[in-house]
């Protein structure tokens, strides 16, 4: 979990970075006719999140040595539920080790939906709308687990008409 | 109360009787499916309601949002898995109550507290509303900068970590910006491209870090599924009403203010009220193994809060949570505005929803009775067949927007950016919430300092802001400082310990 946040931490401070020098061209109050130019308020928001990237790298850093030190602080039991304490459903822990870090399709099936979910949005503006869905819904049935081919072909058909009958003919929206 | 009269009257026409039924089947069926929550729901149904007239379609979209955050807690109570996050907290004292084979008592407290919780939150939307309103008209420039501060601060510091708030309302601050400045027409970050010059949509946003993220978590962990027996849901039953008869009333209050607050909405409501009923009760033990508070507390607040999100929304443009931004904009797909100009000049289009809404909650309780019985048919659909269902049509909402192929990719990053951040925990109504006070408060804060010249003490002179700017000055302190203390305390608890024990 700390290196998820270390990450992030990082992450946000680069972006801030990379913004700035694209922030510094936009012209500054002098430049234009309103009282305050179309620079001050990015300039603004782009120092505060360096400010606060900065402000969670220390945190954490901190955070991380304070869990090192003081490893049987937590025998307080709370019952007031905060939100950092509900479960989020993904199988991570909280003690900072690492999971179990499987190349399974089981361990990157979400990655494989999202591929599957681009190359169908690809696919889409190609072939057109109706093909490219019979094609998703197929390939995602198949990576969500489904295994007996009835229930497949019946999704596949099922999702086609559905999409096709009710965005297309009834709402005449056009798609590609 | 005429209004609230001639709004009754229209919803009660044969033809919107029969739309709003059907609304709230689906939003029932929505948000009792995991997976599909409210956000989804509305966004898919957002071209639908393109063709009908305004009244009819956002009578629609609001009973759908209202009848979804009832529903997710049948899921959660069955099965642990909660239908919308609305109702994570339900299933805390609702799966043991199932496990000791008191699932429909569960469900039937369940289905009170949501029509209870709901119809005082629309109590309070009626009367509240037409006041807020009338305050905001007497808003100018420094007033809506307050605000605006004001909503980031709250969201930020009641909605998780006071940094990850901060970071994410800035995060969206800084997206609203993309696009064309509109004081003075200059391009900012849009790198040349037309798409961005419009700068980045609300819609992509949201179904790509709700939706299209929840799809993909869902994809990652497959919950095995036991076909459902049977069970007798037991709605009216009176003493159990005057066990959590107090509960009700402090979770229904809890809920509707909480929903008022800018950002902070059903979900977060749930979590406020579960707390402090936990508090508040006399054997805070019994929580977690089946307590009846444990399901009434967080299921009228977040039906109240539901309701209560929309106050905001009305009177001052604001959202009151993440679904009521996908309301938002929706109201602005329509071309409509919504903010206290919108209170007088479509009136009649704001009471005939409130009295939708007020019908909805005791739909609720008719019901639900019939449809959880037909929903147990429905639960065992895999989530391999709704998993593509939900991404295609989250596709289309998102792309029949603005007929833009670039918001669907947009939609996609935000769906991976959505699931990386939930990962950490990481509050995503900050930056939603951003991304919609963005424009209002950097325009607002650039008329302010027109108006003064550049002085800044005119946002403390003024009152109503200087009051706004007062208490999220105020919640920003108290979200820094709490956490300390309780370290402080901590860290004297167990120093005075090993004392003690050395002493004995």
């Amino acid at each position: 979990m700390q290196a998820r946040i270390y990450i992030f931490a990082v992450a946000v401070i680069l972006l801030a970075l990379a913004s700035l020098p694209l922030t510094l061209q936009f012209p500054s109050s002098a430049q234009v006719s309103t009282f305050i130019g179309p620079r001050v308020w990015p300039l603004l928001l782009t120092v505060l999140l360096l400010l606060f990237g900065g402000a969670l790298l220390v945190m954490t850093w901190r955070d991380g040595r304070r869990r090192a030190q003081q490893p049987l602080q937590d025998g307080i039991v709370q019952h007031a539920i905060s939100p950092d304490d509900l479960p989020t459903g993904a199988s991570e822990s909280d003690t900072g080790e690492a999971p179990a870090r499987t190349l399974s399709l089981a361990a990157t099936r979400h990655w494989w939906l999202m591929a599957a979910t681009v190359g169908y949005t690809l696919l889409m503006s190609i072939i057109g709308f109706v093909a490219a869905s019979a094609i998703f819904t197929l390939l995602c049935t198949l990576l969500l687990g489904a295994r007996s081919w009835l229930v497949i072909v019946i999704t596949v058909v099922v999702a086609v008409v559905l999409m096709q009958g009710v965005f297309v003919t009834l709402l005449g929206i056009p798609l590609p | 109360m005429e209004h609230f009269l001639g709004g009754l009257a229209v919803v009660l026409q044969p033809l919107n009787l029969l739309l709003l039924t059907s609304a709230v089947f689906i939003g029932f069926i929505g948000g009792a499916l995991p997976g599909i929550s409210g956000v989804i729901l509305v966004v898919i149904l957002l071209p639908v309601t393109y063709g009908m007239e305004p009244t009819t379609a956002f009578m629609l979209l609001t009973a759908i949002y209202g009848a979804t955050v009832f529903s997710g807690l049948i899921t959660a109570i069955l099965y642990r898995a909660p239908g919308t996050p609305e109702s994570v907290m339900t299933a805390f004292d609702g799966y043991p109550m199932t496990q000791q084979g008191q699932a429909g008592k569960a469900l039937g407290i369940g289905v009170l507290s949501s029509a209870i919780g709901g119809i005082v939150g629309t109590v309070a939307l009626i009367v509240f509303t037409p006041i807020l309103a009338s305050m905001a008209l007497r808003f100018s420039s420094p007033e809506y900068f307050a605000l605006a501060i004001l909503g980031l601060t709250v969201v930020a510091s009641l909605g998780g970590r006071l940094i990850y708030g901060l970071i994410g309302a800035t995060l969206g601050l800084l997206i609203a910006t993309v696009g064309t400045d509109p004081l003075t027409g200059t391009s900012r970050y849009t790198f040349g491209n037309l798409n961005l010059a419009e700068g980045v949509g609300l819609i992509p946003m949201i179904v790509g870090l709700f939706a299209i993220s929840e799809v993909m978590k869902r994809a990652l962990d497959q919950d095995s599924h036991q076909p459902l027996k049977k069970v007798k849901v037991k709605i009216f039953d009176l003493p159990i009403l005057r066990q959590i008869g107090g509960t009700l009333t402090r979770s229904s209050f809890i809920g509707v203010i909480t929903g008022i607050l800018p950002g902070i909405g059903a979900s977060t409501a749930a979590m406020v009220s579960y707390s402090e009923a936990v508090r508040w009760s006399k054997h805070p033990e019994k929580f977690g193994k089946g307590a009846p508070e444990g399901v009434a507390a967080p299921e009228s607040a977040n039906n109240a809060a539901a309701m209560g999100a929309l106050v905001p929304l009305f009177a001052l443009g604001i959202p009151g949570s993440g679904t009521t931004a996908v309301i938002l904009g929706a109201f602005i797909m329509h071309g409509l505005q919504p903010g206290p100009m919108f209170m007088i000049t479509s009136s009649d289009l704001i009471y005939a929803v409130f009295a939708g809404l007020f019908i909805v909650n005791f739909m609720i309780l008719l019901f639900s009775k019939p449809f959880i019985a037909l929903f147990t048919k429905l639960l065992n659909v895999p989530y391999s067949a709704l998993g593509p269902l939900i991404v295609m049509c989250c596709i289309v909402g998102t792309y029949s927007v603005r007929n833009s192929m670039f918001d669907v990719w947009l939609m996609l990053g935000f769906g991976v950016l959505g699931y990386l951040l939930e990962k950490l925990r990481f509050p995503l109504v900050s930056i939603i919430l951003g991304l919609v006070l963005g424009p209002i408060a950097e325009s607002e804060l650039r008329r302010t300092l027109s108006m003064s010249q550049g002085d800044l003490s005119i946002l403390f002179t003024r009152p109503i802001s200087a009051t706004l700017l007062a208490i999220a000055f105020l919640l920003l302190a108290m979200a820094i400082i709490a956490p300390l203390m309780k370290r402080l305390r901590n860290r004297a608890a167990s120093n005075s310990s090993p004392e003690q024990r050395s002493h004995s």
